[in-house]
């Protein structure tokens, strides 16, 4: 077990480290290939985990403090039903959109270099979902981060997305600022960094009074590290402007791995979560976790029905799906937040590869504006799409439709009725903004001036594969709850009055979508200046990158304004200023003491002597 | 004559080397007034040979001359060398180093 473990946590890094040291295998055909088998690798092995049931722990000690009273730091790998399943998302869906890229990527003359990071990535990935402690994680977090900036920030030449990677990276390492002092919190409190040792020393009523209130700020601190990654309100700008990355990059980052981390550590951890109080549930409201899903949920939503770009009204849907997984995350039921996060990797990576086939096709172009009548000119893309669609609008029986009804089921449980509807809207949303880029891209007359055709083999494979995963995966939502055990504090059924409930409204949805897009742009105009308003406001994304825009120019620049009054006239002028003038004052003094007359350095040498035999004398000469 | 003779004439032979290398603006001077400074030096070593009886002071002599010619033969050189620069040997007149 530990063997295969640790092989399939370095295989990546081993390929990418290949690709970073070699111009010569940068340039081959065998450079994506040995990235792709480093991949490939990681879907075997998660498969053999599965079959065989393998569990377990292997862990190395790093840094040993424990002698002067600290922690002993090691890096390890964790084996359980969670980083399995997190294991086997991450190597098929990331074993489909390596496949893909080489389609999508073709003819890129540093191709090379993309796979390099693209191996990086899956390496810090699979370096979280296999961390036994709270350092591994935070370290692999810190890389993904930094991977994921070197991915978005791609195409080099454009300064858009080297500004949208950096942007990520910024916004996450807020974020990661409070995980990181979540974490010290944590080991303060449980002089624990493994999760095993901060499990038996905060569940079970453990903890009593004050150290409760540690637990929660903790878990607090920890969710916004999550938060983060998995670009929940406030810190979901990064996402959205993510999509200049390479269309492969934004399948990976944005369905299968990156977005999935910060859920994945909270069900990982959730022990802390579910011990204390204020966290998950706060009596008379649904705790923070379930209100910050709710509301990314249905606010991106709303900002996906007026996006014009085909890739930025999938990013959307992320954060809206993602606010769903934080939604059951906040109601309790981790392995259903799981079982969410794991259809939708495989529908989204299914719909980003899709989209990326219909960019490639139509030679770049992303307005979907400028599409339209694809449906005869990609018959495999637009099926697959198709199918992609259906599963994230949850339309029975595809995937998303058992997984999101899971959840609606988990907010009801809990008595959080608010959220409950909040999160059906929100389904019915999800169909009108996916069925409106469903009929802006395959229906209706072609709007662009390129010639679009279907794309090769290469990449319509891993669509074919990744649709029929979306089609029968939901069935299984009683194994998998069962094998999450764990994780399942009650394990929860599709109830069918809920299920109707969303269905009729997931039908308005693209009932409504029909009405205004399915003959012409004539009734969506219309609505557009009806409701100039909201247009604006949905156009502007709630205005959040404004008001952090604003943020950063006033308050951090007056701040920084202020340090730089302090470094002038206190560091440079005072600390550093004051010490030069008085040396340069003693030096101009004495150095006229080197007069360059020969006869004066005699003086001086005799009178030295002199002064020196007359205090030997007087110390030492009365000894005789 | 005793050793208080010997260390007597070395005394006032010391003094007068010392003087000459105060007062002096020759180079050359100079360096004979360092001369007769080490002559003072090894004829109080001999002096104290006679009087404890061993040779180790004459040794030192011998040593002594030794390093003294090759002294002069480098600070000849060096003098010659200044002369060619400078058309002098005047000590006051260099001053380059002057802080």
């Amino acid at each position: 077990m530990a063997f295969w473990a640790w092989t399939t946590l370095l295989a990546p890094l081993v390929a990418a480290v290949a690709l970073a040291i070699s111009p010569n295998l940068r340039r081959s055909a065998n450079g994506p290939k040995l990235a792709i088998a480093s991949v490939m690798l990681c879907a075997a092995v998660s498969l053999l985990f599965w079959i065989s049931g393998a569990r377990g722990e292997s862990s190395w000690s790093w840094m040993d403090f424990s002698a002067w009273g600290g922690p002993n730091i090691e890096l390890g790998v964790l084996v359980d039903p969670l980083s399995i399943m997190m294991l086997l998302v991450v190597g098929w869906v990331g074993s489909a959109i390596f496949v893909f890229a080489l389609g999508y990527m073709k003819g890129d003359p540093s191709i090379g270099r993309f796979y390099a990071k693209f191996a990086l990535f899956v390496f810090s990935m699979l370096g979280i979902v296999l961390a036994n402690n709270f350092l591994m994680i935070f370290v692999f977090w810190e890389l993904v981060g930094a991977s994921s900036y070197l991915l978005i920030g791609y195409y080099v030449d454009k300064p858009s997305a080297v500004e949208a990677g950096k942007k990520a990276f910024l916004t996450n390492r807020v974020a990661d600022f409070g995980f990181l002092l979540g974490i010290l919190l944590i080991w303060r409190l449980t002089g624990h960094f493994d999760f095993k040792g901060i499990e038996e020393a905060v569940s079970g009523g453990a903890l009593t009074g004050a150290d409760t209130g540690t637990l929660a700020l903790a878990a607090f601190l920890i969710f916004i590290g999550a938060a983060g990654k998995s670009a929940q309100m406030p810190f979901h700008v990064w996402l959205p402007d993510a999509m200049e990355g390479p269309t492969p990059v934004s399948a990976l980052m944005h369905a299968a791995t990156m977005v999935a981390a910060g859920v994945y550590m909270v069900i990982r951890v959730f022990f802390c979560f579910e011990s204390a109080p204020g966290v998950v549930d706060w009596g008379w409201a649904p705790g923070f976790v379930a209100m910050t899903g709710g509301l990314t949920a249905v606010l991106a939503a709303t900002i996906a029905l007026v996006q014009r770009d085909i890739k930025k009204v999938l990013a959307y849907s992320t954060l809206s799906q993602l606010g769903y997984m934080v939604m059951a995350l906040g109601a309790g039921a981790y392995s259903v937040a799981m079982f969410h996060l794991t259809t939708h990797a495989f529908f989204k990576g299914l719909l980003f590869l899709c989209a990326g086939s219909v960019i490639h096709g139509c030679h770049h172009e992303q307005d979907m504006f400028r599409m339209g009548g694809l449906r005869k000119l990609m018959p495999v893309t637009f099926r697959t799409f198709t199918v992609g669609m259906l599963a994230l609008t949850g339309v029975i029986p595809f995937a998303g439709f058992f997984s999101k009804d899971l959840i609606l089921d988990a907010l009801h449980i809990k008595h959080m009725s608010g959220l409950q509807i909040l999160a059906t809207a929100t389904a019915g949303l999800t169909a009108l903004y996916m069925a409106r880029a469903w009929i802006l891209t395959f229906f209706g007359e072609y709007r662009g001036h390129a010639h679009p055709h279907e794309s090769p083999k290469v990449m319509t494979r891993p669509l074919v594969f990744l649709a029929v995963i979306s089609v029968v995966a939901g069935f299984f939502y009683g194994p998998f709850q069962d094998y999450l055990a764990h994780w399942t504090p009650k394990k929860l059924g599709i109830d069918a009055s809920i299920a109707i409930t969303s269905l009729f409204v997931v039908g308005l949805g693209y009932g409504a979508a029909f009405f205004v897009y399915g003959k012409g742009m004539d009734r969506a105009v219309a609505l557009k200046n009806r409701f100039r308003g909201v247009y604006t406001l949905l156009d502007n994304k709630y205005y959040f990158d404004d008001f952090y825009s604003w943020l950063v120019r006033s308050v951090q620049q007056s701040v920084a304004a202020l340090c730089r009054v302090f470094e002038e006239w206190v560091v440079v002028k005072g600390m550093v200023g004051v010490p030069v003038a008085a040396t340069m004052w003693i030096a101009d003094r004495s150095r006229r003491l080197q007069a360059g007359q020969l006869n004066f350095y005699a003086y001086c040498f005799a009178g030295g002597v002199t002064l020196m035999l007359v205090l030997f004398f007087v110390f030492f000469g009365g000894g005789r | 004559m005793t050793v208080g003779h010997v260390i007597t004439l070395a005394g006032v032979l010391f003094t007068i080397g010392m003087l000459g290398v105060l007062s002096r603006r020759n180079i050359l001077i100079v360096l004979l007034s360092v001369e007769l400074m080490l002559n003072a030096a090894a004829l109080a070593f001999v002096g104290f040979s006679n009087l404890h009886g061993n040779l180790d002071g004459q040794v030192m002599v011998f040593f002594a001359i030794t390093v003294a010619a090759a002294e002069v033969a480098v600070g000849l050189a060096v003098v010659i060398a200044l002369f060619r620069l400078r058309v002098t040997v005047d000590a006051d007149r260099v001053d380059t180093l002057k802080g």
